[in-house]
């Protein structure tokens, strides 16, 4: 049995963007979340050029170092459904599984001329390679990902054939740059202790160089001793905040501090076991939200191929 | 040079690195001084002294000679003008054809030597008529590359790039049928410096022999060196010893020392006997000595000058072939000339220096002073190419003079013009060139008089160019001699302090040439010879104004004092009170500071102070000859720089550490803080927190990683070449780094790297690799591999016809692979057919296991005429895939090196869970402690730092150990000001469950270097039951490269037994050398019973019959199962008369 079957798990979306997620996923065990992550980065089907045809290549650079450049070139992946992986594929028809991509420049003037994604062009509507808000046509201003660079009369002549694949077989085909869980934390102030700080500034020996070192108010100082500006203090009110406790990093250099004042347990980070907060980053490929989605179903279904139910079948989205 | 291919046509070999050549498009005059060609200037400049005026000293040496046939006769003379290596620089614009002309590219890419014509005049006048001249051609003679007479001299980086070479060639080799080749610099004995010896050898060359020697190593102008040895007896006598054309001859010292002294008997003696008093010898022995020395001369009768030349003439006459009408005394004049002090001219000076040579030998026996130590580099100095080529060919030219001058005497009849120039043209012309270009291409040197060098092979190697670090590395590295390297004491290997600041510390490679090839510190330079004579002749004025007033001679000498002998340049001018001394070397220190021209400016002032604890023989040394290691250190007093000396230095007070201002304590102080280190070491960053081997493994692996050999690969075609496909700036680097803008050839990646023992995978070394990271292309690598095929002239390339079949499909219209296709083994890469009709077309098939990709084929012709053989070839690059696999070897900077042991997916490994980070490389905590590599942590940190604040760290060693933070407080604080801990850890969540590991990783960014040793996945049998044996034991072989196999030994067998394997059988045994043999259970012997083929007999079954020998019977025979080798051995020791019996059951 899957612990959080019974409560359901709950999503939090705290942040979401074009290509980035931040939400909290409560309710269910790590290895749930670490199942999720896993998927984002190795499960979630994406297109990507898998095989070159090289017609002419005049550039410095060498086929294979240009094959494999291409291959890392993100393209636009929210028709993937519609294709088929090849290995999957049983009849005939190639266009089925291929999509096919060209590449044909030649540098005509003086000047270096920048061979980018965007001189990438597609043949079929399914797939094109992501736009990053360039106007396109190969100029070297435009945002599109730099694959060589030509000299006067130095010329590419490229075919390509994008599949459908998963990050598991190469990393080409995953979808997202960062997919990452921590354990959301869970800090708890004992504001009585608070109370008793000291917050007028005094003159106190460090310990580590033995110099005369003015430390200041005490809540300031343990503002100061978290690397990860969790807490924040305000002078003129005399107020200690729990700021942004999602920058949290478990160094535990806050509790070393209070533990230092003299108030051990003033201040208690620790993570929270059922409760996970989310960074995913898309390559941009699919939307970032596709992305998790899609991870989601995939786990579902692997769990029905076992024949578990999961905590996502009552999943809410908030 | 021309191209015939249809890779030109196709525009693939123009291919021209562009980012380069962007770069200088528009500095097209910028000066080619560039750092990194300092490295190479001892090469470069050697070699352009060879050819503006070493040629010119090796003529004015050669003696003109004089002819009469009878008297009354027209006298001839004759001599040699004009000794000359074409310069290749303006050639093509003489000739007006470009395509004729060889050019450094075309002789790489052609498999061709780079060379031009040397010659020389012979002119000869008789009775003082007009003088006669004839150009002979000594052949063609390899060029440097680089050098003044080569054709890329003055050009600059724009237009080197425009002919297919590297913006910033820096020259130094030769290119000897394709390959480049540079001559090794080789330590040799200093020259002009009386050494003095005790070595037990010398009592081995008779029991009259003591221990004790001086030695000095004399140099002529032209490069000719003669070795002086003084040598005491037991009995007390002096014999000098010579070495001419590998023999030995002793003379006893009196009838030396006769021959040269002008002057009385007792008028020389008294003159010995004041030398010697002043260097304090005991004066019943100085009397006891000059007795014996005057005793012995006058035992062979001579008790003049002239009797003792008339005796030396006598006995030398064969060695000086001079003609028989010479007398005894003017061959005795000439023997002095030729081999006694060649440096010096006057008698008079050889004289002093023999009484000198004296006195300090009768130090040493007496032990008033130590005798020097000949393996420290005080005493040492580098034979430099330019130099070795100068003797070489002086050699050469003597001799095709000498074999003239012979035939000349020899001739009958009259002189007429056309005579004489046709027996220069028969006996006067001599190959040198391809003496030296077998040189270069062997190593080997053919001389008859060895040129006073301990070996005779060696002397050259190839100039590889697997990373650029190796190729700066070869052009700085410096051998002992071949001849060390067979002798089984190590005292000769020791790292002796005298070095510091010369020889690098840390750069010598492990193994059986370490400590014997060392490498020059960065910023030592060797002294070029003198370009002019105006400058020697204001050097020697210089000196002389300072020294002469404070000079005594012999006789002014008061024993009251301390007083020295000054030597100069291996001649001895007078002696000098010690407190003059010390203002005579401040006014010299300070001429040697006032202009970077200054004429003292490589000269070395050596003081050995009087009484010193250092027991060694005082003097006044001022060297200024070349061949000297020298290295800029600042001196106090001005605060500018001086170049100081080997022996000089060991006189000196040197800070180590910067002066900023006058320091009472210091003389002189380092200019910086590394200078101890060579280039590469130089390049290890924070290498002072390391153990120090580490930083020797450091230099041999940087050597041999993968990076950027060059620029130029599209125009070369060397056998193999290793190139990293994303090489990067590291983060954390040195100042050498920029210094030598090694950006250009970076041979690394900066990888995230996590310390760390996850899954077992990175124990003992291995390391865990990201799946990830390998898939966007770490450390990615290609191999260009280069086929040769010569091409005989009755050979044509084309398609022997238009089937296609699965291996010729490849092949275009020309019969030639086509460029960019992927060929894998068996395919046809040349189609070659015959023309004659005679015998059948060949075509040239890829060998080996891989895939290749075609990268181009180049197809040469040679310029020359002559219809040779193979006048033509074909050069097939082809790219080899070479991608981390598991098993390739990887290190960082800081010798420590690991096996790529697994690729875990990406998903699997570890991440932090603030930044999602996953680490490209994970290695385990226990590389550390034995290893004490902190430079590597620390670079970790500081590079983790750089990486999150945008700045690159400098990590040049010694650096932080002038300030007061250390640099883990100084980039552990730009770490939290970002956001990380302090110590550089962070919490990493293990990516197979989810949990976060207990506690904080160690994580940071270090740069990798991936080396050249690879697995080829199909080479290697790690278990083989088939395959090669050896013929002696029946064992399978070893060696990866005969298809052997991997040795399962005793310890191996051990390790295995102690873990509870009962049967080990199979794997030692049957797949060892197993064999069925038959033993005898009557006499037990194994070796007796024979099978032999019955002949009568027909029947298959039954026609081989086994029987015992011994024994003549077959019924008591067993066959078993048992390694061949024992019955090997039974048979070894049935030879020594030990017989073994078997029983089998």
């Amino acid at each position: 049995m899957i612990p959080g079957e019974e409560t359901g798990a709950s999503v939090t979306v705290a942040r979401l963007e074009d290509e980035t997620i931040i939400f909290d996923l409560k309710g269910v065990d790590v290895s749930l979340a670490n199942a999720l992550r896993r998927l984002m980065i190795a499960d979630v089907p994406t297109v990507s050029i898998d095989l070159v045809e090289v017609i002419e290549n005049s550039s410095v650079l060498c086929d294979e170092f240009l094959a494999h450049r291409l291959g890392l070139i993100p393209l636009d992946s929210t028709k993937a459904s519609e294709l088929v992986k090849p290995y999957e594929y049983t009849g005939d028809d190639d266009t089925a599984t291929d999509v096919h991509l060209e590449l044909n420049v030649r540098c005509q003037s003086d000047q270096t001329r920048d061979v980018t994604s965007d001189d990438l062009i597609s043949h079929d509507e399914r797939v094109k390679p992501v736009s990053f808000g360039g106007t396109g046509g190969g100029s070297a201003k435009s945002g599109g990902i730099l694959i060589a660079k030509l000299r006067k009369n130095q010329q590419l002549s490229l075919k390509c054939i994008a599949r459908k694949g998963t990050g598991k077989d190469h990393a080409k085909w995953s979808p997202v740059a960062t997919a990452v869980f921590k354990y959301t934390p869970l800090i708890d102030i004992n504001h009585g202790l608070l109370n008793s700080l000291n917050g007028k500034s005094q003159t106190r020996i460090l310990y580590h160089n033995f110099k005369r070192h003015n430390a200041g108010p005490e809540k300031a100082a343990i503002v100061e001793s978290d690397p990860s500006k969790m807490f924040k203090y305000d002078a003129d009110t005399d107020t200690f905040t729990l700021t942004s406790p999602e920058s949290c990093t478990y160094d535990g250099e806050v509790m070393k501090k209070v533990n230092e004042l003299g108030k051990p347990g003033l201040i208690d980070v620790r993570p929270g076991l059922d409760c996970f907060t989310f960074i995913v980053e898309s390559t941009g490929v699919l939307k970032v939200e596709e992305v998790v989605l899609q991870a989601v179903h995939i786990l579902q279904s692997k769990l029905d191929t076992i024949g578990v139910s999961s905590c996502f079948d009552k999943l809410e989205i908030q | 040079m021309r191209f015939l291919n249809a890779s030109v046509r196709r525009g693939r070999l123009l291919r021209i690195h562009h980012t380069i050549l962007h770069e200088f498009d528009n500095r097209d005059s910028v000066p080619s001084e560039v750092p990194i060609k300092k490295l190479f200037a001892c090469h470069v400049d050697s070699f352009n002294h060879l050819t503006n005026l070493g040629f010119d000293q090796i003529l004015r040496c050669v003696k003109p000679e004089k002819f009469q046939q009878s008297a009354g006769c027209p006298e001839l003379m004759l001599w040699l003008e004009d000794l000359k290596l074409e310069s290749l620089k303006f050639r093509h614009r003489i000739s007006g054809r470009t395509e004729s002309q060889k050019t450094p590219r075309g002789c790489r890419e052609g498999g061709e030597s780079y060379k031009a014509p040397l010659s020389v005049q012979f002119c000869w006048q008789i009775d003082g008529e007009n003088v006669q001249r004839r150009v002979v051609n000594l052949g063609d003679c390899p060029v440097m590359v680089k050098s003044d007479v080569c054709s890329l001299a003055l050009l600059s980086p724009a237009q080197l790039v425009a002919r297919g070479e590297e913006a910033h060639e820096a020259g130094g080799y030769f290119i000897i049928n394709g390959i480049e080749r540079m001559i090794r610099m080789i330590i040799q004995q200093r020259r002009h410096h009386i050494l003095g010896l005790c070595r037990r050898a010398f009592t081995k060359r008779s029991p009259l022999f003591s221990e004790f020697a001086t030695v000095i190593r004399c140099v002529t102008e032209d490069e000719h060196s003669s070795i002086v040895r003084l040598h005491y007896m037991r009995t007390g006598a002096l014999r000098l010893a010579l070495q001419h054309r590998r023999q030995e001859f002793f003379i006893p010292a009196g009838i030396v020392l006769r021959a040269l002294a002008v002057c009385s008997d007792a008028e020389m003696y008294r003159q010995v006997c004041l030398h010697l008093r002043s260097a304090g010898t005991d004066e019943t022995f100085i009397e006891d000595r000059l007795a014996l020395l005057q005793r012995e001369c006058h035992e062979l009768q001579i008790r003049t000058q002239m009797c003792a030349l008339s005796y030396l003439g006598q006995h030398f006459r064969t060695l000086l072939d001079l003609s028989s009408d010479e007398s005894d005394i003017s061959v005795g004049e000439r023997f002095l000339e030729d081999f006694i002090y060649v440096h010096l001219q006057h008698n008079g000076d050889k004289l002093s220096l023999l009484i000198l040579m004296l006195s300090k030998l009768l130090s040493i026996v007496t032990g008033r002073c130590s005798p020097d130590d000949p393996d420290s580099l005080v005493n040492q100095e580098v034979l430099v190419p330019g130099l070795l080529l100068q003797a070489m060919i002086r050699e050469k030219v003597r001799i095709a003079f000498q074999k003239v001058v012979t035939h000349l005497r020899r001739t009958q009849g009259s002189w007429s013009e056309e005579t004489i120039s046709h027996l220069i043209n028969e006996s006067g012309s001599s190959d040198v060139g391809k003496v030296v270009e077998y040189f270069l291409a062997t190593g080997n040197l053919v001389s008859p008089t060895g040129l006073g060098l301990s070996q005779t092979s060696g002397f050259t190697i190839v100039a590889e160019k697997l990373n650029y670090f190796r190729y700066i590395s070869h052009f700085r590295s410096v051998h002992r001699g071949a001849y060390f390297m067979e002798l089984r004491t190590t005292t000769v290997r020791k790292l002796l302090p005298e070095s510091w600041g010369f020889l690098c510390p840390v750069h010598t490679p492990d193994g059986s040439p370490c400590g014997l090839l060392n490498h020059l510190a960065e910023m030592c330079e060797i002294v070029m010879p003198d370009t002019d004579h105006v400058f020697q002749q204001k050097r020697l004025l210089q000196i002389h104004s300072v020294l002469d007033r404070a000079l005594i001679s012999v006789e002014q000498y008061d024993c009251g004092y301390a007083h020295v002998p000054v030597v100069l340049e291996g001649s001895f001018v007078g002696y000098i009170s010690a407190e003059n001394a010390s203002h005579v070397i401040s006014a010299l220190r300070a001429f040697k500071v006032t202009l970077t021209t200054s004429v003292l400016r490589m000269s070395e002032i050596s003081y050995i102070h009087p009484g010193g604890e250092h027991g060694l023989f005082p003097g006044l040394y001022i060297f200024y000859g070349p061949s000297r290691l020298m290295r800029p250190v600042k001196q106090v007093e001005s605060m500018k720089v001086e170049f100081i000396g080997t022996l000089e230095q060991a006189f000196l007070s040197i800070s180590a550490h910067q002066v900023e201002s006058h320091n009472a304590s210091y003389t002189h102080a380092e200019i910086r803080n590394t200078s101890a280190l060579s280039c590469v070491a130089s390049l290890t960053p924070w290498s002072d927190f390391n153990q120090s081997p580490r930083n020797m493994y450091q230099c041999q692996m940087a050597k041999q990683t993968m990076g950027t050999p060059m620029h130029t690969i599209c125009y070369r075609s060397d056998t193999k070449l290793y190139r990293l496909h994303t090489p990067q700036r590291p983060l954390a680097l040195t100042c050498t780094y920029d210094k030598y803008s090694l950006d250009d050839y970076a041979l690394g990646t900066n990888a995230v790297v996590a310390v760390i023992a996850y899954t077992g995978y990175d124990m003992e070394d291995a390391m865990i690799v990201n799946k990830g990271s390998l898939h966007r292309g770490f450390a990615h690598a290609t191999l260009y591999k280069t086929l040769v095929e010569g091409i005989s002239a009755n050979e044509t390339l084309s398609r022997r016809d238009n089937t296609y079949t699965s291996e010729n499909k490849q092949l275009d219209g020309t019969g030639s692979v086509q460029l960019g296709s992927i060929v894998r083994p068996g395919d046809t890469l040349l189609n070659l057919h015959s023309s004659d009709g005679v015998t059948k077309g060949r075509s040239i098939r890829l060998r080996g296991t891989d895939a290749a990709v075609v990268d181009k084929v180049v197809l040469t012709q040679s310029v020359k005429q002559a219809a040779t053989k193979n006048d033509k070839r074909a050069a097939i690059t082809l790219r080899y895939d070479r991608n981390p696999v598991i098993g390739d070897k990887f290190s960082s900077r800081h010798g420590q090196k690991g096996v790529l042991s697994f690729l875990w997916p990406e998903e699997d490994m570890p991440f932090s869970d603030r930044t999602g980070l996953r680490p490209d490389v994970i290695i385990n905590p226990h590389a550390f402690p034995s290893r004490m590599t902190i430079g590597m942590l620390v670079e970790s940190l500081a590079a983790k730092a750089g990486a999150s604040t945008g700045i690159f760290a400098d990590a040049t060693p010694f650096k932080h150990s002038d300030k007061e933070i250390s640099p883990t407080e100084e980039y552990g604080k730009l770490l939290r000001e970002s956001g990380y801990n302090f110590c550089g850890s962070e919490r990493l969540v293990n990516g197979c469950t989810g949990e976060s590991f207990s506690v904080d990783i160690f994580i940071g960014l270090v740069y990798y270097q991936r080396l050249r040793h690879m697995v080829s996945l199909f080479h290697t049998f790690h278990v083989r039951s088939t395959g090669p044996n050896n013929p002696l034991t029946m064992q399978p072989i070893k060696g990866r490269k005969s298809g052997g196999g991997i040795r399962f030994g005793e310890m191996e067998r051990d390790s295995l037994l102690a873990h509870g394997v009962a049967y080990l059988v199979s794997l030692l045994h049957i797949c060892s050398d197993n064999r069925d043999a038959w033993v005898c259970n009557m006499c037990g012997s194994l070796i007796a019973p024979l099978t032999c083929v019955a002949s009568i007999r027909t029947d298959e079954y039954s026609s081989r019959r086994t029987s015992c020998r011994v024994c003549d019977s077959a019924h008591k025979l067993e066959r078993i199962s048992i390694p061949h080798v024992f019955i090997y051995l039974t048979a070894e020791l049935a030879a020594m008369n030990i017989s073994v019996q078997v029983k089998a059951k």
